[in-house]
């Protein structure tokens, strides 16, 4: 017991989750007496309590869990009718359970008078016919393992024979680790031991049940051999997944046929396992937080980047030598970078369905309010964002739904008088695309009027002239500007927008928005990921490399000519029996093109898929992102930049700035 | 002289789990195999004291594997590694010979305290 301390948070941690689940099933079980699973569960805990407790050495805790526990086995076993005066005695027990407790954290040992209480509990046990002492506890000497009268006198025959010749006869008690999960198949292995040494004579339960695993985790044996207890005991002991071992001989009652002298020799060994206290606790579910700065996160990253850049060129070297000395070591590099970065990325991830989740709940509410009709779909909610943005990511988010529910979709009746279903919708998708999240709030409603807001920026004394529909609609970001006729309670008071692409700016991120009157509204939030090392597909555009997310891409397909089909002055292919946009990449970036491509990548960007034409394909390598500096930060093209194996830099394309500017064109 | 151990398993990943807990408690890992017919290969050339044996595997899984090992010596200490749910076929294994039993996720106590089992 002596390095304990380092366990004494988890310890608490997971004594006040068994207090509390105590007291509330309790409560529960007061309510519905003839549950029993909630009996189960009670007994559990309190038995758990008590394994902590002793292996903390906290004597008295686990004294009075053991009292309390005695009392809950007479619930399981159906003897004690549970009345309210048990119920009341076992709340305080709770109570005193708690203050123990909490002197404990508080670093005090007490000496508590917990006599009374025990008495009490006793009694209850007594009553129900409990035994004394239930089960194991730290130094108590335990009520014998073998039930003779389970021997048939056959058995007995056996033994006494084995005794005539030269054998010993032994019963033994095995409780298997709670966490033991291949139960039948140790059961087997103790068993198979124990038989190359002797026989075993008698199991209860039977073998067969043994074997199957559908036993508690407490088996006995009759065991016959020629060894001596104590090896007996440490074959046994010896095997995995053992909690306790109690072997006991059994010559006693042979010579002397009075039950009462079981008690005296009885050989009990709790065998405290010493990874107990730190795979115990973590291992059933209870987890442990640290706080670290996250500059400190950063500058790991930051050095794993680099690693993995030194990586590649690595693998550069070892491709021109081709040395297989190299090839291993270089392999578990990989995959250890690989691993690092999959660390401390997950070190700061959270999937955004922590935010998402209250959704549902709200539009619910908000439909009831307005008096609409709004379904709400959510996809993507596993997405995992940097956790410092998914916390701030509620606000703006809200808004956005509100403002969809209270501009976007129109009255049920509205709707319908205008074809569309009663039933309006707001779709919610988050999808990682390179090294960026986004998420995307779409709604079916009326869609944003471009005319609206030239009016009403007139009437503010915006200068609209020359605007595009597209810039007048992204005129709602400013401060002080709402389309809204009325202000209602949800949303219109014209602050909001402005505050949200604050926000989302705040986060490094971008929001836009694509409105069709009539048809509906999407904004559009870009976040980014700390994800700076990603999968890229290494492309040629003319005479230059890109790299492209690999994240987005569907698939590559070898171009024919004939494939692209040109309407309206717009280029399209069929995938998947759907019309999806061209985009060359050489005439966006105005580079030459040899020969007019090779290749379609097929990309998804959200629900639309997009088909990009390109040179030349060069390979899959991981990139590490590193931004454009300041100046070139306006580039709309490009991610950012990266350095390759060989030390050239490679811009890194922005697909979906490149395809949504397309769509704009259209 | 520290035991020598040959691990068998398809995954990598579990290979350097295992290895990395054998080399921290003094084994010597001589070999790895990534199927049951590596598995009898490196068992030849090696001849481990101890060989940690996955169940599932290509080629030839665990259960095989342990049986032509067990022709070859049947003095074998193998100590097969299994997932949650096969049961039959660990009871298989301990009828074919195997000599115990560890249940992945390991944990390294566990891993250990079969491993000085088998070699006592």
């Amino acid at each position: 017991m002596n390095d304990n301390s380092r366990y004494l948070d988890i310890f608490f941690a997971e004594t006040d989750e068994y207090l509390f689940r105590l007291n509330e099933c309790v409560l529960e079980l007061e309510n519905n007496p003839e549950d029993t699973s909630l009996v189960d569960e009670i007994f559990r805990a309190a038995h758990t309590l008590k394994g902590m407790a002793a292996t903390m050495g906290f004597n008295k805790m686990a004294e009075l869990t053991h009292h309390m526990e005695s009392v809950f086995e007479t619930f399981r076993s159906g003897k004690s009718s549970i009345t309210s005066d048990i119920i009341t005695l076992v709340f305080r027990s709770l109570d005193k359970l708690s203050e123990i407790v909490e002197d404990l954290r508080a670093g005090k040992v007490l000496d508590y008078d917990i006599e009374g209480l025990i008495a009490e509990l006793d009694r209850v046990a007594k009553e129900g016919g409990a035994a004394e002492g239930g089960e194991e506890v730290a130094k108590k000497a335990e009520t014998p393992t073998a039930d003779l009268s389970a021997i048939s006198d056959v058995d007995l025959n056996l033994i006494n024979y084995a005794y005539e010749h030269g054998f010993k006869a032994y019963a033994i008690e095995v409780e298997l680790a709670e966490d033991c999960l291949l139960k039948g198949a140790r059961a087997y292995v103790i068993i198979n031991g124990l038989e190359k040494e002797g026989e075993i004579i008698q199991s209860n339960p039977s073998t067969e049940v043994l074997e199957s695993g559908e036993f508690d985790n407490l088996f006995k044996l009759i065991y016959i051999s020629k060894l001596e207890a104590d090896k007996v005991q440490a074959m046994v002991e010896d095997n995995l997944e053992i909690k306790s071992v109690k072997v006991e001989e059994l010559k006693k009652y042979m010579d002397l046929d009075t039950i009462e002298s079981k008690e005296e020799k009885v050989k009990v060994e709790e065998k405290t396992d010493d990874s107990k206290p730190t795979t115990g606790p973590l291992s059933s579910g209870m987890n442990q937080y640290i706080r670290v700065d996250l500059k400190r996160l950063d500058s790991f990253m930051n050095l794993v980047s680099e690693l993995v850049i030194y990586r590649t060129r690595l693998e550069n070297v070892y491709k021109d030598i081709k040395s297989t000395d190299i090839n291993e070591p270089l392999e578990q590099v990989a995959r250890i970078t690989t691993e690092l970065q999959d660390l401390v990325l997950k070190i700061r991830m959270q999937p955004v369905n922590v935010v998402l989740n209250r959704f549902p709940r709200m539009v619910r509410d908000l439909s009831r309010e307005l008096n609409k009709e709004i379904e709400l779909i959510i996809e993507g909610e596993d997405t995992e964002l940097d956790r410092t943005v998914v916390s701030e990511l509620s606000e703006p988010l809200v808004h956005l739904i509100r403002n969809a529910a209270d501009h976007g979709i129109e009255a049920p009746e509205v709707r319908e008088a205008l074809g569309k279903s009663r039933k309006g919708t707001i779709k919610l998708s988050a999808y990682q695309e390179g090294n960026r999240v986004v998420i995307t709030i779409q709604d079916d409603g009326k869609g944003i009027d471009p005319e609206a807001i030239k009016e009403s920026a007139i009437r503010k004394g915006i200068d609209v002239q020359g605007l595009s529909d597209k810039e007048l609609i992204g005129l709602i970001f400013n401060q002080g500007f709402s389309t809204s006729k009325e202000v209602t309670n949800v949303s219109g008071r014209g602050v909001g927008m402005d505050v949200v692409r604050q926000k989302i700016e705040s986060l490094d991120g971008e929001i836009d928005v694509i409105s069709q009157v009539g048809k509906g509204t999407t904004f559009r939030i870009k976040l980014p990921l700390t994800l700076s090392i990603i999968q890229a597909l290494l492309v040629k555009v003319g005479p230059e490399t890109f790299a492209l997310p690999l994240g987005v891409i569907e698939r590559v397909i070898k171009l024919n000519e004939g494939d692209i089909i040109s309407t309206h002055g717009d280029e399209i292919y069929i995938y998947k029996n759907k019309a999806i946009p061209i985009v060359r990449v050489n005439e966006k970036l105005n580079l030459e093109s040899q020969d007019g491509g090779s290749h379609i990548i097929i990309v998804l960007l959200g629900d639309q898929y997009y088909g990009l034409i390109v040179d030349e394909l060069i390979g899959q390598q991981e990139i590490v992102i590193k931004k454009l500096g300041s100046v070139l930060k306006g580039l709309k093209e490009y991610l950012g930049a990266t350095i390759l194996g060989n030390g050239d830099i490679t811009l890194i394309l922005d697909i979906s700035n490149l395809c949504s500017e397309e769509k704009e064109d259209e | 002289m520290s035991k020598r151990v040959l691990i068998v398993d398809d995954a990598l990943f579990m290979r350097m789990k295992l290895k990395d807990i054998l080399e921290r408690n003094g084994f010597e890992v001589v070999a790895e195999a990534q199927n049951g017919m590596e598995a009898v290969e490196k068992f030849k050339s090696e001849r481990p004291d101890i060989v940690t044996m996955d169940i599932t595997m290509p080629e030839m899984d665990g259960i095989e594997a342990l049986k032509e090992i067990m022709k070859i010596d049947p003095k074998a200490k193998i100590i097969m590694c299994s997932a949650m749910g096969q049961q039959s076929m660990v009871m298989d294994a301990i009828q074919a010979g195997a000599i115990d039993f560890i249940v992945k996720p390991f944990e390294n106590d566990r891993v250990i305290q079969s491993l000085n089992k088998a070699i006592k």
